[in-house]
């Protein structure tokens, strides 16, 4: 971000001085309103700048110098060599990276949009992928669905962007895809958690890097039952919509399959208004119900609410919580997580895999930390997942093609059947475009971090992609209806 | 029996939420006959301020390195939202919301949309995006069992404070000179500036009363969870549906309203947990049906 000597404009009074970390040069926690990479053509990124202003609102306030750059832009579109020719390469790739910059879930976006630029700064030291310099800009997820679909578009036609990474919420992902096949545009998906993306329809252009809330889902069963081999009562509490609807499906289905006789109570099954943050009369139910294990999907800030909240009510020395979104936790509420919250990160957990092991990881943590001064949490995983993704499939097309330039109908097939090293671990994309990876779950455990002082994930169960998946082609819920099995 | 207990205090605790979080909107509504969709950032600016206050005087929490008792950071809230409203609302009210005064509500009610929107990227330029946990005032105080549950102290001090609220209100409107020049202006605008009441500076004030109500509203709340990003947006939704119950501009209407929502809610988790969010905009369709205005519109509204 403003690491790169680019121009920027900073506000923000001092940090909170919270944490021991030394926020107070922290780049992602002030807001940089001219974004790119050093090596980009001025008229690029000023654009993006003058985006960036526009963007948390969604609304663009036409300034009389954004159109000038505009019309730069334009006029390269025509000239021979800039992207789309087919067969030639590039002058430049223009990728677009689209998270939450504002709402609950700009913390969320922001740690994912950074991880997306660090990967992309470092690929451009190395020559670009395919060896075209990229230009990236980041933009905002937040606002009302047709919202975000129309900025969906005004990337590709109007910035004729060559690829769009993104999308974190399922309703928004869900929106973008038909769209992306209208256009014919390649679009990779980085967290949307949603099986119905390739479920409900096939998609031509669309590509999904990472798994979806079946993973977390399924796995948290598993762990369930790992944890609390004689367990005998649920209870859940999740947003009322569509990803805390789903997630809790998931979960039942999953946990009915491999524990019959496990009883759901029904009537603390709860359905809080989703993003509120105020639990006090669920938490007096989940209380009363004493189940063995509490279910939930609720994420981002609201989920720190609960955590915080049922924390008061010592909740968690009387039932099992098993959070399906939980990691975030690490990074906000850090130390004052509470002992003994079951947690993943879909996938991964920082030290899953082992960064002692695992080079692709342990480089990440560092430059991750060196650069923003904080640990990475999984949406800077999903990003990377997805930008190395991208990158992987143009180079497999392009060999194939024996270098020459693929198109954007190759780069989508050079796609299906991928499998690439991420610090996540092993990724494979399915024919189906969509991602499997393993899934992990821990326990906090009293014991900090000795560098951020989080605590740090105890008994660590992993499952390997094959076993939280649903193969290419299947129904998810007929799949842990019939197939899905204890390992 | 436990149960009828255990719903009445969820429900009443719920409701000392969404009266603080809805009484500076109907008031505002009541005396100046404006929308203030901006009072959701007002909340929101109180919750970042009382949130950043506590966590720059205390870093370590309760048992940190702050140079003050902890027992002040009550106080601290307090001055902190006090500080926001009376800053932050007659600078709306006069650089804004008072040069469209004359051109009607809607006029209104897109320009405070506007404010709230703007103030939302404030909020971002000022703090960041970072979550804010500045729990120490809730989590000091411990927790106490009422009826076999655990409830936490910090939460049951929240109807004292919505009391003290809605006191404050009456007394306000009712024993002081202000207060009477305010139920003049509300009868009459004209004939009180013919009087020779300052109306535009009642207006000022009562906009100001409205906005520290919102902001020491949000920063007592902040504790109890994140301070994050469009909390403002959360709140507004709410409280617009406990004044619509209540009847805009009435201030014991939103009270009842609250009451009313937060009891119902409280019904519906303990025992249809599925109608959670239902059962408030389903009390909402319902009472506007019978009476459009709300529970205490119509001609009440002009009393306050």
């Amino acid at each position: 971000m403003s690491t790169h000597g680019k121009p920027t404009r900073t506000f923000g009074l001092p940090p909170s001085g919270r944490s021991e970390s030394g926020r107070q040069g922290d780049p992602a926690r002030r807001l940089t309103l001219v974004e790119g990479p050093s090596t980009t053509g001025v008229e690029w990124v000023s654009f993006a700048a003058d985006k960036e202003r526009a963007m948390p609102n969604g609304h663009r306030f036409p300034n009389p110098l954004s159109i000038l750059p505009a019309l730069v832009l334009v006029a390269s579109a025509c000239v021979p060599g800039t992207p789309g020719a087919a067969g030639q390469k590039p002058s430049e790739l223009k990728i677009a990276m689209v998270d939450f910059m504002s709402g609950g879930a700009a913390k969320f976006g922001t740690v994912a949009l950074n991880a997306g630029a660090l990967l992309l700064d470092q690929f451009n030291e190395q020559g670009g992928i395919g060896g075209v310099k990229v230009t990236y800009q980041k933009v905002n997820e937040d606002g009302p669905v047709d919202q975000v679909v129309t900025n969906y578009r005004r990337l590709v036609t109007d910035e004729k962007v060559d690829a769009v990474i993104g999308y974190t919420s399922s309703a928004n992902c869900l929106a973008v895809a038909p769209i992306a096949d209208e256009l014919k545009k390649l679009t990779v998906i980085h967290i949307c958690g949603t099986y119905h993306l390739f479920e409900d329809a096939p998609r031509k252009y669309v590509v999904r890097a990472s798994s979806h809330g079946v993973s977390d889902s399924v796995a948290s069963a598993l762990y369930a039952v790992s944890i609390k081999p004689d367990l005998k009562t649920v209870a859940a509490i999740n947003d009322d919509y569509a990803w805390g609807r789903d997630s809790w499906e998931l979960f039942s289905h999953a946990l009915k399959k491999i524990k019959p006789d496990v009883q759901i109570l029904d009537d603390a099954v709860l359905w809080p208004k989703a993003f509120i943050g105020e639990y006090s009369a669920e938490l007096t139910k989940l209380e009363a119900a004493k189940p063995d294990i509490i279910h939930t999907s609720l994420w981002g800030g609201h989920m720190d609410s609960f955590i915080k909240q049922a924390q008061a009510r010592g909740l968690f020395q009387k039932s099992q919580l098993l959070m399906t979104t939980g990691e975030t936790a690490l990074l906000t509420i850090s130390k004052d997580v509470p002992q003994g919250i079951a947690m993943t990160g879909r996938g991964q957990y920082m030290y899953v895999p082992n960064p002692e092991q695992n080079e692709q990881n342990k480089k990440f943590l560092a430059d991750y930390e060196a650069k923003y001064n904080e640990i990475p949490v999984y949406p800077a995983y999903r990003m990377v997942q997805a930008v190395t993704g991208y990158k992987y499939a143009v180079e497999k097309a392009m060999k194939a093609k024996n270098g020459a330039w693929p198109s954007q109908e190759e780069v989508v097939a050079a796609f299906k059947d991928l499998d690439f090293e991420t610090p996540s671990g092993p990724i494979k994309i399915t024919s189906a475009q969509d991602g499997n990876q393993q899934a992990v779950y821990g326990i906090t455990a009293g014991r900090p971090d000795p560098k951020f002082g989080f605590p740090v994930l105890d008994k660590i169960q992993t499952w390997p992609a094959s076993a939280v998946n649903p193969p290419p082609g299947a129904k998810t819920l007929e799949w842990i209806d019939t197939q899905f099995k204890q390992p | 029996m436990d149960q009828i207990v255990i719903v009445i205090l969820n429900g009443l605790l719920f409701a000392s939420y969404l009266f603080l979080v809805s009484a500076g909107l109907t008031f505002i509504y009541g005396v100046m006959r404006i929308l203030n969709v901006a009072h959701g950032s007002l909340y929101g600016l109180g919750a970042y301020t009382g949130a950043w206050l506590v966590l720059r005087l205390w870093p370590g929490g309760a048992g940190g390195a702050g140079v003050l008792p902890p027992a002040l950071s009550y106080l601290v809230l307090l001055l902190g939202g006090i500080f926001v409203g009376v800053i932050v609302g007659p600078f709306l009210e006069r650089a804004f919301i008072r040069r469209v005064a004359d051109r009607g509500e809607v006029i209104s009610l897109i320009l405070t949309f506007a404010l709230f929107l703007i103030l939302e990227d404030v909020m971002k330029l000022i703090w960041g995006v970072d979550p804010y946990l500045a729990d120490m005032p809730y989590s000091m105080l411990g927790s106490i069992n009422l009826a076999g549950v655990t409830y936490p102290i910090y939460q049951c001090l929240l109807p004292v404070v919505a009391l003290l609220a809605a006191g404050w209100i009456w007394f306000v409107i009712n024993r002081t000179r202000f207060g009477k020049l305010i139920v003049a202006v509300i009868a009459d605008r004209e004939v009180s500036a013919a009087l020779g009441i300052n109306v535009p500076r009642i207006y000022t004030f009562a906009f100001a009363l409205g906005a520290v109500l919102a902001a020491v509203g949000g920063a007592f709340i902040a504790p109890m969870g994140s301070v994050v990003p469009g909390i403002s947006v959360e709140v507004i939704i709410l409280a617009f549906a406990v004044t619509t119950i209540g009847g805009l501009g009435s201030v014991p209407g939103a009270a009842i309203g609250a009451i009313l929502v937060g009891l119902l809610r409280a019904v519906a988790v303990q025992k249809w947990p599925e109608f959670d969010l239902f059962v408030v905009y389903a009390l909402m369709a319902l009472i506007l049906l019978i009476k459009p205005r709300g529970l205490f519109g119509g001609i009440e509204v002009r009393r306050i």
